[in-house]
């Protein structure tokens, strides 16, 4: 593998990972469960904006 | 998992590719990932590298547009960074693509958190390299190590070395 691949295999897992993320968010039940969760725990956490 | 002031709850679901994640008080759900790339270095034969590359997803956001600068969301982030990056051999590798060109201002948020995250201990390590196509910027990448990798210095040239001739 050259380096410019080596490189474009990084983005390409970036890439990805960001598009899987929203599909596990919806689909997977393990994660849909921990995500539930940590709404409840984190919704009222307060907000900092600096 | 941990809930410290100043910062969001999170969890570490795990698999292959170390998922960790938490919302925000905007409801905005982030996956933060460290997926195995020892590749990167298999130009080296000698060497064996621990490698993660460090990714942050935003799995869903409630919000519609720019998400709302949070404090607490950086806080979280270098939590989860601490959790994972916990062993003297581990490598982390960050990579900011230039296709929207808000690389710099990726890359300027990344050094943000590993000089935060550095803080009194001081002993991690980050190498920055801008790579080029032609004359165009390709993507800037990161590696962040600890000064007590067993191979540090063999690892920081393999990554210098990335991308010269055909490594």
């Amino acid at each position: 593998m050259t380096g410019k691949e080596k490189l474009q295999r990084l983005l390409d897992t970036k890439k990805q990972v960001e598009k899987e993320a929203r599909w596990r968010y919806l689909n997977d039940p393990e994660v849909k469960l921990v995500i539930e969760r940590l709404k409840k725990i984190n919704s009222s956490k307060r907000v900092s904006n600096t | 998992m941990s809930l410290i002031p100043d910062s969001y709850e999170f969890d570490f679901v795990g698999g292959s590719n170390n998922a960790y994640y938490f919302t925000t008080s905007h409801a905005i759900v982030y996956e933060v990932k460290f997926e195995p790339s020892s590749y990167l270095f298999d130009h080296s034969p000698n060497l064996t590298v621990d490698a993660f590359e460090m990714i942050i997803a935003v799995a869903d956001n409630p919000v519609g547009n720019r998400i709302p600068a949070d404090s607490l969301t950086h806080n979280t982030i270098l939590i989860i960074f601490n959790d994972f990056f916990n062993s003297h051999e581990k490598v982390i590798i960050f990579i900011c693509d230039t296709s929207d060109r808000r690389q710099k201002a990726r890359a300027r948020k990344f050094t943000a958190w590993y000089y935060l995250s550095n803080g009194p201990r001081r002993n991690i390590f980050k190498c920055d390299r801008t790579i080029y196509e032609g004359e165009k910027e390709y993507a800037l990448v990161s590696m962040l190590l600890m000064n007590e990798h067993p191979q540090f210095e063999d690892v920081l040239k393999a990554f210098m070395s990335i991308g010269i001739d055909t490594k």
